[in-house]
């Protein structure tokens, strides 16, 4: 059973996709469906021996172009509507010893390509309203794969934290005539204390607010709706900075640090003109708070939707930066 | 390749693969794109990139 039912309590549309259930789950360590197929007799998803960087339909897709028809009736009050859209893997090198920290800087600015292409190829489909480039990485955020690699989804409608970005954003437009992400930036790079890394076009900081205890929020300088408005300068530079989060994080507590990492940016439906409240930033959330303790979503955070953090932005800032230092 | 792939800002046919980008300032890196079906009809895509020298 695949749908997408909405919840009129809330204003937001769950998705239902039960034929996860029988996914993947850790598969022996000397079977990964990411690598290269080597040989014929065991295929794995890709059927190639060498490839650079590859991007495939998820087997188990939550969302998918020719969705089937709800299972449960739709009525007024019940909202039910198929879930229509495109889940895509990405898969950034055929080796799968590295992750995304280990990529090498041309692999990391081929990827930048490669996601701007998939974002114009997903985002182009008429059941895509939004097309959202993350990473899951590690066990504890329940990735069932080390291979590097993320995902893209192209959803059909707005997801919810988006959503509330955009809103918020539109609402700070109105009152201000400016773009609130634009001033974010500007007051981080004036007070400096939360800035880790910072290039010709684009800044890593830790969030003024930031829910979790290490999260970064990278961004270009300057305004830009979606990855497709790049600048070739800033799409190299975008690659840089990302490979100096990631590394520095690794250092930070001297492990691959787990993370998800998301990209928010303009819709890519015509619903409004989205470009005056859109600024592309990217958000890393590690669910570490120290080396080893996990924060956990609770009742504050889930039921209440309030989070509640251990530890100072400031601190963390400092602590990236000085961890940043340590990068080979 | 075509004589001066710095102008290659759009698509065009390259073989079985399509070039989807010139991206870099010197215009030397082009991105191919080469979309295939999987065994159950799902779509795979392998990107590549190329390096050209440019009289
Ligand atoms: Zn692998
Ligand atoms: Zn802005
Ligand atoms: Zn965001």
């Amino acid at each position: 059973m695949t749908e997408r039912r909405y919840d009129p309590t809330s204003g937001e549309w769950v998705t239902f996709a039960t034929h996860r259930q029988n996914r993947t789950y850790k598969p022996k360590d000397d079977f990964c469906p990411l690598c290269p197929t080597k040989d014929e007799s065991a295929p794995t998803e890709i059927p190639s021996e060498h490839f650079e960087i590859v991007t495939f339909d998820n087997r188990f897709p939550a969302y998918s172009i020719d969705a089937p028809v709800p299972d449960v009736a739709d009525s007024s009050f019940y909202r039910v509507l198929p879930a229509s859209g495109r889940c895509e893997v990405i898969v950034y090198s055929d080796d799968h010893s590295l992750t995304f920290a280990d990529l090498p800087l041309s692999r990391l600015r081929m990827l930048v390509e490669v996601w701007i292409d998939r974002w114009k190829i997903l985002g182009e489909e008429a059941e895509v309203s939004y097309v959202m480039p993350f990473e899951n990485k590690g066990e504890v955020v329940g990735t069932t794969l080390s291979h590097p690699h993320g995902q893209i989804y192209g959803y059909p409608n707005v997801p919810p934290r988006a959503q509330r970005e955009l809103e918020a954003a539109a609402q700070y437009l109105q009152d201000t005539g400016r773009c609130v992400e634009c001033d974010v930036i500007a007051a981080e790079l004036e007070g400096g204390d939360r800035v880790i890394y910072s290039n010709g076009s684009w800044l890593a900081w830790v969030p003024f607010w930031a829910r979790f205890p290490y999260e970064v929020h990278v961004a270009p300088k300057l305004h830009r709706p979606s990855l497709v408005d790049l600048t070739m300068d800033e799409r190299a530079d975008f690659a840089d900075i990302l490979s100096v989060v990631a590394k520095s994080y690794d250092c930070l507590f001297g492990f691959s640090l787990p993370y998800i990492m998301a990209f928010h940016q303009r819709p890519t439906d015509s619903a409004q003109d989205w470009d005056p409240i859109s600024h592309f930033h990217v958000e890393f959330a590690p669910p570490h708070r120290s080396s080893d303790k996990l924060k956990y979503l609770a009742g504050s955070e889930l039921a209440g939707g309030a989070f509640i953090t251990d530890v100072v932005p400031e601190m963390a800032a400092e602590r990236i930066r000085k961890a940043g230092a340590l990068i080979k | 390749m075509t004589k001066n792939p710095t102008n290659a800002t759009d698509a065009f046919d390259y073989g079985d693969e399509v070039v989807v980008r010139v991206h870099t300032s010197d215009g030397t890196s082009i991105l191919l794109r080469h979309v295939d079906a999987m065994a159950d009809a799902r779509r795979i895509t392998f990107y590549r990139q190329v390096k050209v020298e440019i009289a």
